[in-house]
């Protein structure tokens, strides 16, 4: 009995350390899963940036090619017209609208660098860049845009201010370009522990999987970034009744700042 | 029921080594040097076993093949672990080993008695490794699926099985002593320890094209 006792206390102090090893590699086992989170948000913050970089380089070139080449063209025949004029009257109009025309050129440039240049987004945020590309929207009189911010606060990280910033401009960009619509309607609900986006307008609308099928980029990128988020993003769209687009996260750690006004309204 | 015990301590050293031989293409280095450590043991078992038998002593050949047990295991985490890799650590660590065994039996334990010591350090150190492989684990740098990893496998069997026979190895002169005509006891739970330690071993091998001996994803 007296030695059953004896082994009974090597075998208990030997499973009492290992009990404690194992604690200590459990403990290194969870703390690698954290790890491989973040490691993991990295990542797709990373691809989310190629992904970005590349319609960059597409929408540089698009924009040099549709405006500021063609612009660029007919201001260079003006001053060559101009020269070759003798007509002074004729000479002075045609340097007016040389003048005229580089001022678009500049224009275009101006708008093609502050909407791609990241710095400069994350410099002035996510509700001063939307109020400025609303701005410029509705200078072209074609579209009537209302912004509605409600709540407060202001997110922590500008890395992920811009990946919103990205899917806000992504969702405009394609009611511009394929929904005919008249109206947009955009709201930020911004609180401590949430932020929420929506883009509703009244366009002609899509069937939803039918656009989901063909691999267009411009969804999956606004998925991909809202993934990259934690973030949920639902779109309810159909044939002739509009789209609404309703971006939510909460890994957005907002911090509090005033209160947000919302001029544009 | 001696001899039953006996073939069955030698029917599961000899499991995972004839798995990992099964693997051995797909394994890498320190996996093939953990199957020659499995192969050793298996041996070491057989000699032991016949010694026993023949001239009812066998701690010699325990305490020997311990020095190369203990070089084996070295060896393993020296290219198992990253930094040791670097500055061959392990393999100074082996020598080491070796040479620390022969001191041990010339001047402090003789090769007939139970090399307490030795087995202490081997033990030690063995956790001692075992804790740098999970620090490097933890620290390395992108993505680690930790439980696709061979080697976290191989080490946690490796470490469980070290810190369960920790305090038996160390005071085993002294438990023997108090234990007296029941020390078969302290045996035969060294044996379960080896015997749990092997059939783990073994799922690790036949598992081991599902693991991922890298800490890839």
């Amino acid at each position: 009995m007296e030695s059953k006792g004896i082994l009974a206390l090597a075998v208990g102090l030997s499973i009492l350390f290992t009990a404690f090893v194992m604690m200590a590699i459990g403990i290194v086992v969870a703390a690698r899963k954290r790890l491989n989170n973040y490691y993991l948000e990295r990542e797709q913050l990373l691809a989310a940036n190629l992904e970005e970089g590349e319609r960059t380089m597409s929408q540089i070139a698009k924009e040099v090619h549709d405006n500021i080449g063609q612009l660029t063209y007919l201001l260079n025949m003006t001053i060559q017209r101009a020269r070759k004029v003798t007509n002074e009257v004729e000479r002075e109009q045609l340097l007016f609208s040389a003048g005229q025309l580089s001022e678009k050129v500049l224009f275009y440039t101006h708008n093609i660098s502050n909407s791609l240049n990241s710095e400069y987004i994350k410099r002035h945020g996510l509700y001063f860049k939307i109020q400025e590309d609303i701005e410029h929207i509705r200078n072209s009189g074609e579209i009537e845009v209302n912004l509605d911010i409600t709540g407060s606060g202001k997110p922590a990280d500008p890395n992920k201010e811009l990946v919103v910033y990205r899917i806000a401009q992504e969702a405009v960009h394609n009611i511009l370009k394929h929904a005919s619509a008249k109206r947009i309607d955009i709201s930020l609900h911004v609180s401590l522990v949430e932020f929420t986006l929506i883009i509703r307008d009244n366009g002609k609308g899509f069937e939803l999987n039918e656009a989901l099928a063909l691999e267009r980029n411009g969804l999956k990128n606004m998925m991909s970034r809202a993934n990259s988020l934690k973030g949920e993003l639902q779109i309810i769209t159909h044939m002739g009744e509009g789209c609404e687009i309703l971006f939510n996260t909460r890994e957005l750690n907002i911090q509090p700042t005033k209160k947000l006004k919302s001029p544009m309204t | 029921m001696y001899y039953a015990g006996i073939v069955f301590v030698l029917l599961f050293s000899l499991l995972p080594f004839g798995i990992s031989l099964l693997r051995w293409k797909t394994l890498d280095l320190p996996s093939r040097i953990f199957s020659v450590l499995l192969g050793f043991v298996f041996a070491v078992e057989c000699v032991a076993t016949f010694s026993a038998i023949r001239y009812q002593n066998n701690l010699a050949i325990y305490n020997v093949s311990g020095w190369l047990q203990m070089a084996l295991i070295c060896l393993y985490f020296n290219f198992s672990i990253y930094c040791f890799r670097k500055i061959h650590l392990g393999i100074y660590l082996a020598v080491a080993s070796i040479i620390l065994g022969i001191v041990n039996a010339l001047y402090f334990e003789p090769l007939g008695k139970t090399n307490t010591f030795y087995l202490t350090y081997q033990a030690v150190l063995v956790l001692l490794l075992g804790i740098l492989l999970y620090t490097e684990l933890l620290l390395k740098e992108g993505y680690v699926n930790t439980y696709r990893s061979v080697h976290f496998w191989l080490v946690l069997i490796l470490v469980l099985f070290n810190s369960l026979t920790l305090v038996n190895f160390s005071l085993y002169d002294f438990l023997a002593d108090l234990l007296s005509g029941s020390v078969y006891l302290l045996a035969v739970y060294i044996w379960i320890c080896g015997v749990l330690a092997n059939l783990g071993f073994t799922l690790v091998f036949i598992f081991y094209n599902r693991l991922n001996p890298t800490y890839g994803k």
